[in-house]
């Protein structure tokens, strides 16, 4: 009884790390998005000069901004994003690694509850 | 899914392994059909700024109706016809000619023109996946059938 009892506990934790990787992945290709957007907004920027009017949009309003400025928001928030991609992806391989050793886990105590 | 070099056998799979795999593919073509619907509205939405520009650029008068909500309008007029703000993602909007309003947004949807044509040959080939899979399923099941007549018979 003491190998079903873990059997489903250990199945619970399984689908509670899948869970998490779900949302992980979610996560990762938000920032995918918001990237290849922003990546768009700076091959723009490549094509204006300081002479170009830039608005930034702060709620309703627009709100004029300088070019360099603008550009080099823009620059920072990919860094930012950039970084947040590769935190990203530690915390998918990590939590993939713990949810193999949870199925060999699984695996094993149904191999002895069969036997 | 990124095409991996080593090749599985459709034919030496368990039913239930293609059953599950002809799943994960359906789920895919799915994905990927709604991808090519937002890239497409995205295009139409694209093209209706390039018709308002050519629209307000052909128009002689400078009269227009201003919109407040989706139901009611204020006649206005436009002071400049060669100057727009364009969306250029992200909050940020740019002062633009027609010229160059017009450039940006043809820009964009040749983008997505490319991105739907990649995405459309994907589509195909799961499709082909699909086709394959299937076959080889229902051949699976005439033979589970007939295994099964012979063993009622023995």
């Amino acid at each position: 009884m003491a190998d079903k009892s873990q059997f489903e506990k250990l199945s619970l934790e399984f689908n509670e790390q899948q869970n998490t990787l779900n949302d992980l992945i979610s996560t990762r290709s938000q920032l995918e998005t918001q990237y290849q957007e922003n990546k768009i907004v700076l091959n723009e920027f490549d094509s204006l000069n300081d002479e170009s009017k830039i608005y930034k949009l702060t709620g309703p309003i627009l709100v004029p901004q300088e070019f360099a400025e603008a550009k080099l928001n823009v620059t920072k928030r990919i860094e930012f994003i950039e970084d947040e991609i590769k935190r990203a992806e530690t915390k998918i391989s990590e939590e993939e690694k713990k949810i193999e050793g949870t199925r060999e886990k699984l695996l094993a105590i149904r191999a002895s509850m069969g036997a | 899914m990124p095409g991996q070099p080593t090749t599985v056998d459709l034919n030496s799979l368990a039913p239930q392994q293609l059953v599950d795999f002809r799943k994960s593919i359906d789920q895919e073509i799915n994905h990927f059909t709604q991808s090519l619907q937002a890239l497409q509205t995205a295009q139409t939405k694209l093209k209706e700024c390039i018709t308002s520009i050519d629209n307000l650029e052909s128009s002689k008068s400078d009269d227009l109706l201003i919109p407040l909500t989706s139901s009611l309008y204020l006649p206005g007029k436009s002071l400049k016809k060669n100057e727009f703000l364009v969306d250029i993602g992200t909050g940020y909007f740019v002062e633009k000619s027609a010229k160059d309003a017009k450039q940006v947004y043809e820009f964009k949807i040749n983008k997505l023109n490319d991105d739907a044509k990649k995405l459309k040959d994907i589509l195909v080939q799961k499709n082909e996946i699909l086709n394959s899979v299937n076959l080889v399923l229902r051949k699976k099941m005439i033979e589970y059938e007939s295994q099964q007549e012979a063993a009622q018979k023995a």
